[in-house]
């Protein structure tokens, strides 16, 4: 396939559509890569992002020791009662402390499969110098860079870095793109909330439709003239462009094949189901669109009220967690199975959030913006187990919340030098690198 | 000087409203453009709101979306008005699904629509005490001695004054400066007509500190109201200090902030300083009238620009509408506010307290793919329940080539000039050697066909 607007694009410099300033890195460029340090061919990533400020302190949550009588004493109305944490409790210990941990008595399937090996639990991750704001919050999740103003996504710069801006091999599963795809290079990132969307319309009292959409693909073809056009026109006619090529190859993704999240309801599990579904297709079909990367996002998360214990807002949204996690989990089984080969050793799940929340809960049942929170990474190449403990809830820092002691970027640089690439890849995509990387792949 | 020319008055109407119709072109150019301006700015409050059903029924928050649809798509003089209702509303993004009530949805509406153009110290108030803010931000929780702090971060945050400074090298505030914020703000809520209150007894009297430290420093017992339904006066005012907020080097915040905002979503992203200090001069020597920042901003010469016309997307409710003025479509608009979802604008439901993303956010795959949808609608249009478009006015008289049927297409849509000669040419192919003009069925589908094309290349979503 020739991208004729990207010719104009490569020679002249401009900025558009995906396109953001340049970042700060000089980055070489590598050529494609087919296994990472993990050994693993054409590694899979699905990031989930809890939107809103996930409660790590109500996820993962100290059963017992000095930890259990600080958290008990900030939450009066928020702890989870030792009793109610029976079917929960982690088999090992919190590493810092020693005392117990539990799940949210909610994630009783996510707990089955951390016993089986397949879930990492980091707790105390966060970024230095917090901000309390989400939009800033998230802005450094997705960039990688707590210091700088954003420019551009963690995401995007390995996509610039490791495929040529028509490889579409990312979907986000979504209305919009996240900005942890934004690029300098202008890769290209599908952006669909269902792949039933992505199609041309259809209209009965019009006939022509077929030689509209030819037309239509004359328009995005046209070369586009640097005299005339603007940089925002190009990077419209580009995505355009390749959006087109796609739509047919997409169209052949079996959306209806019976996969164990579409028997969860909510958002989260119908949007994990279409990436559940291209993968699947790419590893039974013939023809696979070549999607690897992905990007989920459940919202919510943001419990100034009425967060609940055993049932309430957050209780809510950790069952939808845990049940999709558990259904997509299975749902990879049954792809290994149809595809005849270990798809689901291909695949590593992440969940995130753009920060935890203040270890007081506040005066209406609920609690405000905090610090350090717990990420999961699932899946049959993970190391499971519990990484970091819990930050001291008796001494948080000066605005009361949970002081972390992995940063936010160890993780990032795991997944790319680990999984993603080769060890030491990460200081050309993450600045102010290197970081240590975490044990869980 | 700014030229007024047709070209200047199209990208007035679009950017000031939402879009224009032929006829408008023709009046406005004859105005000049500080008449025209003025006409746009200076119309007066009006409390007009739609349905207002005390529920939380989506099929009653439809007929409210199609009042406003219809509304944005059709008021004349007053379309700057409706312009600033769907730009607060951005603003002080308020969910459906948080706020519970069609009612609720539809005072806030209003609100915008009364109040904004008007003074901001005015605004901000009504939206402290607006019955779906206070339940969007958990101000209704927010009482002495039970803080919660939801509304007041996002007040600084979003609404006011921004995390960092204009050229984010500092820190507007604290963590503290939220909290005793939030102190401030206690004791608002709402009576069970949904009409927001300030309930004295939940209001944390004591003493407050904000910004300590700082020349602006503000101490005593801050907070809104007086319990009479007063405002305070402006040293105990939490909105009004919010105002006095500078810079280390003593630029006001407030304006900086918003006018950058507003320039971003009338111009193009990432304006000067310097700029920005010159469209709000009259808004910060005239106790922060929006109109005033409106006024410059509209008759500045920048604002006239190559730039200004071609580096923004224009949002689902500017794409939608400005083609169906331009091309005279009709519409009941019963189907407008699926439109505008697909496409990624669910009126009262913005994705979060910071509203849309905007710029090329608008353009995702599904939500170009959902443009190709409407644009297809707006071309096949022959019924007014969805779109009514009459394609036989769309030939100019005397026509006797498909080029001169494009070449109205795009004229009428205002995006001839930026049209790549190659994409133009497209479009004529399309007829495929069609000249005759004489099968008249198949020269509706044809220019139908060709409507609905050339509302679908880039060109036709960038302003």
């Amino acid at each position: 396939m020739t991208i004729s607007r990207r010719r104009f694009l490569r020679n002249g410099a401009l900025a558009g559509a995906t396109l953001a300033v340049p970042g700060p890195l000089q980055r070489a460029l590598f050529a494609p890569l087919e296994a990472g340090a993990s050994g693993v061919v054409d590694p899979i990533l699905v990031v989930v992002q809890l939107e809103g400020g996930n409660d790590g302190l109500n996820t993962v949550i100290p059963v017992d020791g000095a930890q259990r009588t600080a958290y008990a004493a900030a939450r009066p109305s928020l702890q989870i009662s030792v009793a109610d944490l029976a079917a929960t409790t982690l088999d090992d210990p919190d590493p810092t402390w020693g005392n117990a941990l539990a799940l949210h008595p909610s994630m009783g399937g996510l707990k089955g499969l951390y016993d089986a090996g397949k879930v990492a639990i980091l707790n105390g991750v966060a970024y230095p110098s917090q901000s309390l704001s989400h939009f800033r919050s998230e802005d450094i999740w997705f960039s990688a860079d707590p210091l700088g103003p954003f420019s551009d996504g963690w995401f995007g710069r390995y996509l610039d870095d490791f495929y040529d801006p028509t490889d579409l091999v990312t979907v986000d599963v979504d209305d919009t793109l996240s900005k942890m795809f934004f690029s300098g290079g202008g890769a290209n990132v599908l952006a669909v909330r269902a792949l039933s969307q992505f199609a041309l319309p259809d209209d009965p009292l019009y006939p022509d439709a077929a030689a509209k959409k030819a037309a239509l693909e004359a328009v995005y073809a046209v070369e586009a003239d640097p005299g005339q056009t603007s940089g925002l026109q190009n990077s419209v006619g580009i995505s355009g462009e390749v959006l087109l090529s796609k739509m047919d190859e997409y169209d052949a993704v079996d959306t209806h094949w019976g996969a164990a999240l579409d028997d969860v309801p909510g958002q989260l599990a119908q949007r994990l189901a279409e990436a559940a579904s291209i993968i699947r297709h790419d590893a039974v079909s013939g023809s696979p669109v070549g999607a690897r990367y992905f990007h989920v996002r459940l919202g919510g998360f943001d419990t100034h009220t009425n967060q609940g214990t055993l049932a309430g807002r957050q209780a809510s949204l950790l069952t939808q967690v845990s049940e999709c996690l558990t259904a997509f989990y299975t749902d990879l089984q049954s792809i290994n199975v149809e595809a005849g080969e270990n798809v689901s050793e291909r695949v590593l799940t992440l969940t995130f959030s753009e920060f935890g929340r203040r270890i007081a809960e506040n005066g209406s049942g609920g609690t405000d913006h905090g610090q350090a929170s717990v990420l999961f990474a699932m899946g049959d190449s993970v190391n499971g187990g519990i990484y970091g403990g819990i930050p001291s809830i008796a001494a948080p820092n000066s605005v009361g919340n949970l002081v972390h002691h992995t940063d936010f970027r160890q993780v990032y640089a795991t997944i790319i030098d680990n999984w993603l690439a080769t060890a030491g890849t990460h200081t050309s995509l993450i600045p102010n690198g290197p970081f240590t990387t975490l044990g869980f792949l | 000087m700014v030229v007024w020319s047709e070209e200047n008055v199209v990208h007035l109407l679009n950017r000031a409203g939402f879009g224009a119709k032929p006829n408008d072109i023709k009046g406005f150019l004859r105005r000049g453009v500080g008449l025209s301006v003025e006409i746009l700015v200076s119309q007066k409050p009006t409390s007009a709101k739609g349905p207002s059903a005390p529920t939380n029924e989506r099929s009653e928050l439809k007929k409210l979306s199609t009042w406003w649809a219809k509304r944005m798509a059709t008021q004349n003089a007053r379309r700057l008005q409706e312009k600033m209702v769907l730009f607060w509303h951005d603003h002080f993004a308020t969910q459906f699904s948080v706020a519970k009530s069609v009612r609720r949805m539809s005072y806030q509406n209003r609100t915008f629509r009364e109040h904004g153009l008007g003074p901001l110290r005015t605004l901000v108030w009504e939206v402290t005490r607006d019955p779906a803010m206070l339940e969007m931000l958990d101000g209704r929780q927010n009482r002495k001695n039970a803080l919660n702090e939801n509304f007041a971060r996002e007040l600084m945050e979003l609404f006011v004054l921004g995390v960092f400074s204009f050229d984010e090298t500092e820190e507007n505030y604290t963590q503290t400066d939220v909290t005793e914020l939030t102190r401030a703000l206690t004791g608002f809520q709402y009576d069970a007509n949904d009409v927001g209150f300030f309930n004295l007894a939940r209001w944390d009297s004591g003493s407050k500190t904000l910004f300590a430290g700082k020349p602006f420093q503000a101490t005593g017992p801050i907070g809104v109201e007086d319990g009479a339904g007063n405002l305070l006066p402006p040293a105990q005012n939490a909105i009004d200090i919010l105002f006095t907020h500078t810079d280390s080097a003593g630029n006001l915040t407030m304006p900086r902030f918003l006018g950058k905002k507003l320039w971003e979503y009338f111009a193009y992203p990432n304006p000067d300083a310097a700029l920005i200090d010159e469209i709000t001069t009259d808004f910060r020597a005239n106790g922060y009238v929006v109109r005033d920042l409106l006024r410059s901003l509209f008759t500045h010469d920048e604002f006239y620009s190559a730039t200004a016309k071609t580096s923004s997307v224009k949002n689902p409710c500017e794409f939608l509408f400005s083609a169906m003025r331009a091309l005279d479509a009709q519409s009941s608009h019963v189907l407008t506010p699926d439109k505008l979802e697909d496409m990624g604008m669910e009126l009262f439901e913005p994705p979060s307290v910071n509203g849309w993303s905007s710029g090329p956010s608008w353009l995702s795959s599904g939500q170009l793919v959902a443009r190709f949808d409407a644009a297809q609608a707006v071309g096949a249009g022959r019924s007014a329940t969805d779109v009514k478009l009459k394609p036989e006015k769309l030939i100019p008289k005397g026509a006797v080539g498909e080029d001169e049927v494009v070449d109205e297409i795009l004229a009428r849509l205002g995006i001839a000039a930026k049209t790549p000669s190659g994409t133009r040419q497209a479009l004529i192919d399309y007829f495929e050697g069609m000249n005759d003009f004489e099968d008249e069925e198949v020269l509706e589908k044809k220019v139908r066909g060709a409507v609905a094309l050339a509302l679908q290349i880039p060109e036709a979503s960038i302003h």
